[in-house]
């Protein structure tokens, strides 16, 4: 990481748990990924900042050099250009996981009143959305290719995190 | 230490200014060898009476490519470090002084330092990391830029650059000499380092200052450019990292999905989102479409041209 200012780590960001199955410690979840089912990186933040770095909008070092990690020898990031740099590459093990979205619908709804994003998210039909595809994931993933880059989903079994199911 | 100064048959520049720079160092060279490349014998009629202040100055030929005059000139150098300046580069006073506290640390094989030009950007550093080799075989530079400490790299630029001469020995002053084109000139001579688990460092208070930028050295952007270019990278790789080594593939698939999807947003562009310029977006668009098929061309015929041969790694 020498002369980087900050870590860009990939976190696979889970949308919703699928069912209620928790079976031998292992959820399903849907998963953002590729319309044909790949794995992508996604970054809310640097994981990790060199100490008296000035950050921007709370959590992001804009303008700073970064050394970032991917999934890939090139950029899995939807919202990157495609030819952004890779230094490093991790198996997919060793990504972050990102629950932040897998909750119970009840708390989803008070999630997107308060969160920082809630601008966003407070539109109906982000909840709306999120309510559908967690309750039909599979037609979610078969409709992958008919939704923006950022909006398409696998199907995976991961360890349980011990949190809420949807239901 | 030894500095080398390599003259090529394209330059212009005797090297009179950059011996002046340098005897004007707070700490002067053990020796300075000039090494002409030129076909001719510009070069020694060049430069001019050597600086006094300098102990030692030798002239060496060795016509052909950069490469294979610093391979001559750390041939012939004597001191424990050899350093390498182009003809055109004048140092800081602090230059010599600089690199040389770095070799402090026994483990430290090689150092380099900041290649300041016309075209230097104020704000290199916030566009990446310096001297990076990528996971996709993509090199980083942003050498001009001035970081606040010393950091450890990759590659080291051509034009400000030093070796422990030992460290030049062992790997083998000619293997991993980098190909032809420009963009990747002395590039290999430290990856070839790094491949050995050495370590490079960075030193951004040693100065160097070009009088000819680094984007307008070397033959013209085009796409023939764009083919040897790449093709060269692939072949650098693979003498480097070895034959078998996933890294050039790597740069190959990596080069050819960039070129579509460039391709695809340039096409995007023109014809979806600002019709109103089709005509002239029209030429744009069969100018990406050229390059990308002569980068994604030159990869793959540097992939395929490689043969299986002996390895070159030093024993």
């Amino acid at each position: 990481m020498a002369g980087a200012a900050a870590l860009d780590y990939p976190s696979r960001w889970l949308y919703a748990r699928v069912g209620d199955a928790r079976e031998h410690g292992c959820g399903r979840y849907l998963e953002l990924a590729t319309a044909v089912g790949r794995e992508i990186a996604s970054y809310p933040g640097p994981l990790a900042v060199k100490a008296g770095t000035q950050l921007s909008l709370a959590r992001q070092a804009a303008g700073l050099p970064h050394y970032r990690v991917d999934l890939r020898p090139w950029s899995t990031d939807p919202l990157r250009r495609f030819d952004a740099p890779v230094h490093e590459v991790v198996p997919v093990e060793a990504a972050v996981l990102h629950y932040s979205w897998v909750r119970t619908d009840a708390f989803m709804r008070r999630k997107f009143g308060w969160s920082g994003h809630a601008e966003q998210y407070s539109k109906p039909h982000v909840y709306a959305g999120w309510s559908r595809r967690s309750a039909h994931p599979r037609l979610a993933v078969a409709t992958n290719l008919l939704r923006r880059r950022e909006e398409r989903f696998r199907l995976v079994t991961l360890p349980d995190n011990g949190g809420p199911s949807r239901d | 230490m030894s500095v080398v100064i390599t003259t090529t048959s394209g330059s212009r520049h005797p090297v009179d200014a950059c011996l002046r720079s340098l005897a004007r160092s707070s700490r002067l060279p053990f020796e300075v060898l000039v090494v002409d490349a030129s076909e001719g014998a510009r070069t020694s009629d060049g430069a001019g009476v050597p600086d006094p202040a300098l102990p030692s100055l030798r002239r060496l030929r060795a016509p052909g490519s950069a490469d294979r005059a610093r391979a001559a000139g750390a041939e012939a150098a004597r001191g424990d470090v050899v350093a390498f300046l182009a003809d055109d580069a004048t140092v800081s006073p602090i230059w010599l002084e600089e690199l040389a506290r770095c070799y402090t640390e026994p483990a430290v094989t090689g150092v380099g330092g900041r290649v300041v030009d016309p075209l230097s950007l104020a704000d290199e550093a916030s566009h990446g990391l310096v001297g990076r080799l990528l996971a996709d075989g993509r090199l980083t530079r942003h050498f001009s830029a001035d970081l606040a400490r010393v950091v450890e790299v990759d590659h080291l630029p051509a034009a400000n650059m030093s070796f422990r001469r030992s460290a030049l020995d062992d790997a083998g002053r000619r293997a991993g000499a980098s190909p032809g084109s420009p963009g990747l000139d002395g590039t290999a001579v430290s990856l070839r380092q790094r491949a050995l688990g050495r370590t490079l460092l960075f030193n951004p208070r040693a100065v160097v200052r070009r009088a000819v930028p680094e984007l307008v050295r070397g033959r013209p952007g085009g796409v023939g450019a764009s083919y040897a270019g790449r093709r060269d990278h692939v072949r650098m790789l693979a003498d480097v990292h070895g034959r078998g080594m996933r890294l050039a593939s790597t740069f190959v698939r990596s080069s050819v999905r960039q070129d579509v999807l460039t391709i695809a947003a340039v096409a995007r562009a023109v014809l979806v989102r600002d019709p109103g310029t089709r005509s002239r977006g029209t030429v744009t668009l069969a100018g990406a479409i050229l390059r990308g098929l002569s980068g994604s061309a030159g990869a793959a015929a540097g992939r395929l041209l490689l043969r299986p041969r002996a390895s070159r790694r030093p024993t």
